[in-house]
């Protein structure tokens, strides 16, 4: 990013993991609606870290979770799992559409965005499914 | 004995029981040992074969083999194809296989039997227990499904018609991206079809049955079994017209549709749906909700009876009939609406009318009353001249309305007006602490347009005596995860009596003034804004009780009270003061703290007048904006600590 330098400490992944943002003048982000998303996210973690571990769902290179491999879900079980990744991606969106704006940068969020799709994926668990440069799924 | 022809040639189909009813009438002698017989093709109306080799163990009943490297069907080509039967019966009359095989490239087999009758030129073909993962080694565009599971098939076919009678056991399959899916499903298919010319009607019915009967899954609608499916139709060239169809799913209701697809252009040319009456209780979280969950939609659940009717063309759709009897919708906690009764008749292409009526419901917390939505609807135009809706002892009032789909966005606008409700009823249905007075508003306009609610004109309500009014009101995403509020606002006139005796404050006597400018919320929590209250102008009585005091300088924390005048305070209950105020200025969560006027090391919070004088001081200038909202719950629930000695 060029105008910003954001630094993202990931506590919990997918559960907390949410950061500090500092631009220029030490820009704290870590609003009221930032802990709403982050508790949001972390309660739905439980729910969520099976499936990452089973390999039906994967982390894509855009910073969100999407369910790669529905046929590792049980049928019964495949509405659930399509509801769980849709209000994960929901919550994602927002929150880095809520840091950019915390920021003062709303247009920074195309870039944050990109920049939590990395971490994700680099503080991902070894044999979760994420996304390389090319889109490909591979297993960590 | 071997014979061979290396040329193609034509033959009727029942060329095979010809040649075997020739030779077994001139040369049987000379078959004792087996015959083989090689043909280079094959080639008929319904098929070509080519490659083929045919092996006899004896011509008056045995095994026997046929191979065929190529053949071509139905405009479908298998290559390397193996039939064994394990007793072959040909006459001129009759070919007849039993305990026959298919055999798949990898040599995996379908058991089957089958009699071809060469008057009536009739084929009854016969799968029993057969694997349906073989089926899809010779049908390779199946392979992706992964078919698993078995099936008994019998076909009856001619060159006119053709009867199937399927049973499917423990019938397993997956489309490769897990939107098409079925496990262990338990179904019987029947079809039949005739053929007039060049088209051909048929017929179809399916029963999965409710019990044990396994599971499906079209992304994202999920079903257990319990469905039958009748439909007729034709086939032609040029389309596939279903002519009707119904389906009946236990426990939900029924649905009859129709449908013509043209095969030439690939595309959808008309389409009917109509429902009989449906039990909402299991059609909504069933057909409904899985739609909704996949925008993260709200949790809906239903009870009642509706009915749908749908018609497209090529264009899209191109009316929809919904109706619902004594019907009852709820959004969580949120939203309901009881005893619905609705008739809503929507037309692309001209103008209805839709009744739309509710005996009550609840928003929030707040009770409402019925309801009646007569909205004028034409195309992707909805508007609604006017509507009322009982709010407790109020009622909330809607003037044109108007909604548009605009590019691929809805638009909407509307006017409106609270009529006054009463403070008490309102403060208790929401849980707040109980106020006095009446509640009203002015909506001069509120639009909706690229995600953003706004509100035109100043949204104005009466409290506490004054005015309480928003100006620039803006909800970016309301529908959204997190709605973001953006506004300003002033206070006037408010009466301080009324204020602090709601809030259990203490007892202030006066009225203030008061402005939040730059107002930015995010999920209902603010992020920023500059606020302020003062003293109203005017001549009035200004008192404020010792307990009052105390809570104001608890808000401002320790540093605060330190500046009271302390000694003889105690003695007395209430003060005069002269001004009073108070400002945040709220930046990253952190209250940037003010007064009326400065003083040393702070800022005058209320400044003293009359006898006995007190002077109230701030001096922390930056307070925690989640600590002032503590404290100051601290304060209304009576918890504060903060003593003055």
């Amino acid at each position: 990013m060029n105008a910003i330098k954001i630094t993202l400490s990931l506590c919990l992944l997918l559960a907390v993991g949410l950061s500090q943002a500092q631009a220029q003048g030490n820009l704290e982000v870590n609003t009221p609606a930032i802990a709403q998303l982050q508790n949001s996210m972390q309660s739905r973690y439980l729910q969520l870290a099976p499936l990452l571990g089973s390999g039906a769902v994967g982390l894509a290179r855009d910073g969100t979770v999407q369910l790669r491999d529905p046929n590792a879900v049980p049928l019964a079980q495949r509405q659930a799992a399509n509801s769980l990744v849709a209000a994960e991606n929901a919550d994602r969106s927002a929150l880095y559409r809520e840091i950019a704006r915390a920021n003062g940068k709303p247009e920074w969020e195309g870039e944050i965005r990109a920049t939590f799709g990395q971490r994700w994926i680099d503080k991902a668990q070894s044999g979760w499914w994420v996304q390389d440069a090319r889109g490909n799924w591979m297993r960590k | 004995m071997v014979i061979v022809i290396s040329r193609p040639v034509s033959f009727p189909l029942n060329f095979l029981a010809f040649v075997a009813g020739c030779l077994l009438q001139t040369a049987a002698p000379a078959f004792a040992q087996g015959i083989t017989l090689t043909l280079d093709a094959i080639e008929h109306p319904a098929f070509t074969a080519r490659q083929i080799g045919l092996r006899l163990a004896d011509l008056s009943g045995g095994s026997a083999e046929l191979d065929i490297g190529q053949l071509t069907l139905a405009g479908r080509e298998f290559k390397h194809v193996r039939l064994r039967c394990g007793e072959l019966r040909m006459t001129s009359a009759i070919l007849d296989c039993r305990h026959g095989a298919l055999h798949a490239r990898d040599g995996a087999a379908l058991p089957l039997e089958f009699t071809y009758r060469t008057a009536s030129r009739q084929l009854d073909l016969s799968f029993k227990d057969a694997d349906m993962a073989v089926v899809s080694t010779l049908l390779p565009e199946l392979a992706a499904y992964r078919p698993g599971g078995r099936f008994d098939a019998h076909v009856k076919a001619s060159a006119d018609s053709l009867e199937l009678a399927l049973q499917l056991h423990q019938f397993a399959f997956a489309s490769a991206d897990g939107k098409l899916a079925g496990d262990k499903i338990e179904a019987s298919l029947t079809a039949s079809a005739k053929r007039y010319d060049a088209s051909w009607g048929w017929q179809t019915s399916m029963t999965w049955p409710e019990s044990k009967s396994g599971e499906f899954y079209w992304a994202p609608l999920y079903r257990a079994g319990g469905a039958r499916l009748a439909a007729t139709g034709q086939f032609t060239p040029e389309a596939v017209t279903v002519n009707e169809a119904t389906l009946m799913l236990d426990g939900i209701g029924s649905a009859s549709g129709s449908l013509q697809w043209r095969r030439d252009t690939g595309s959808l040319n008309a389409a009917t749906i109509e429902t009989g009456s449906l039990d909402l209780a299991v059609a909504v979280p069933q057909l409904v909700q899985p739609f909704l969950d996949l925008r993260a939609g709200p949790k809906l659940s239903a009870s009642g009876t509706g009915r749908v009717a749908a018609a497209w063309d090529a264009v899209g759709m191109r009316q929809l009939d919904l109706a619902f009897d004594g019907a009852t919708l709820e959004a969580g906690t949120a939203f309901a609406l009881q005893g619905i009764n609705a008739r809503i008749p929507w037309r692309r292409e001209q103008a209805t009318q839709a009744e739309f009526r509710a005996t009550g419901g609840h928003f929030s917390r707040l009770a409402l009353g019925a309801v009646d939505l007569p909205l004028a609807m034409h195309g992707l135009e909805f508007s609604l001249p006017h509507a009322e809706i009982p709010l407790l002892d109020g009622k909330l009032l809607f003037e044109d309305f108007h909604a548009a789909h605009v590019g691929d966005a809805w638009q909407w606008r509307l006017a409106g007006a609270l009529h006054p409700i009463s403070m008490p009823l309102l403060t208790a249905a929401l849980g707040l602490p109980r106020m006095t007075g009446l509640l009203s508003a002015s909506i001069p306009k509120i639009s909706y347009a690229n995600a953003t609610l706004t509100l035109d004109g100043a949204l104005v309500i009466s409290a506490f005596d004054g005015y309480f009014s928003a100006s620039g009101l803006q909800v970016i995403d309301p529908f959204g995860r997190l709605p973001r509020v953006r506004a300003d606002i002033e206070a006037r006139h408010l009466d301080l009596g009324m204020l602090t005796e709601t809030f259990s404050f203490g007892d202030i006597r006066g009225y203030i003034d008061g402005d939040i400018q730059g107002l930015e919320m995010s999920g209902m929590r603010p992020l920023s804004f500059n606020a302020s209250i003062r003293s109203s102008p005017g001549d009035y009585k200004k008192r404020i009780s010792q307990r009052a005091v105390q809570n104001i300088s608890s808000l401002g924390g320790a540093g605060a009270g330190a500046a009271i005048q302390r000694s003889f305070l105690r003695f007395f209950d209430t003060f005069g003061y002269d001004r009073l105020g108070l400002s945040c200025r709220l930046v990253n969560g952190i209250c940037e703290m003010g007064g009326i006027e400065a003083a040393p090391q702070g800022y005058v919070i209320v400044k003293g007048g009359g006898i006995p004088a007190l002077n109230v001081i701030g001096y922390n200038r930056r307070v925690n904006w989640n600590e002032l909202v503590t404290r100051l719950q601290d304060v209304i629930a009576g918890n504060s600590k903060i003593e003055i000695r």
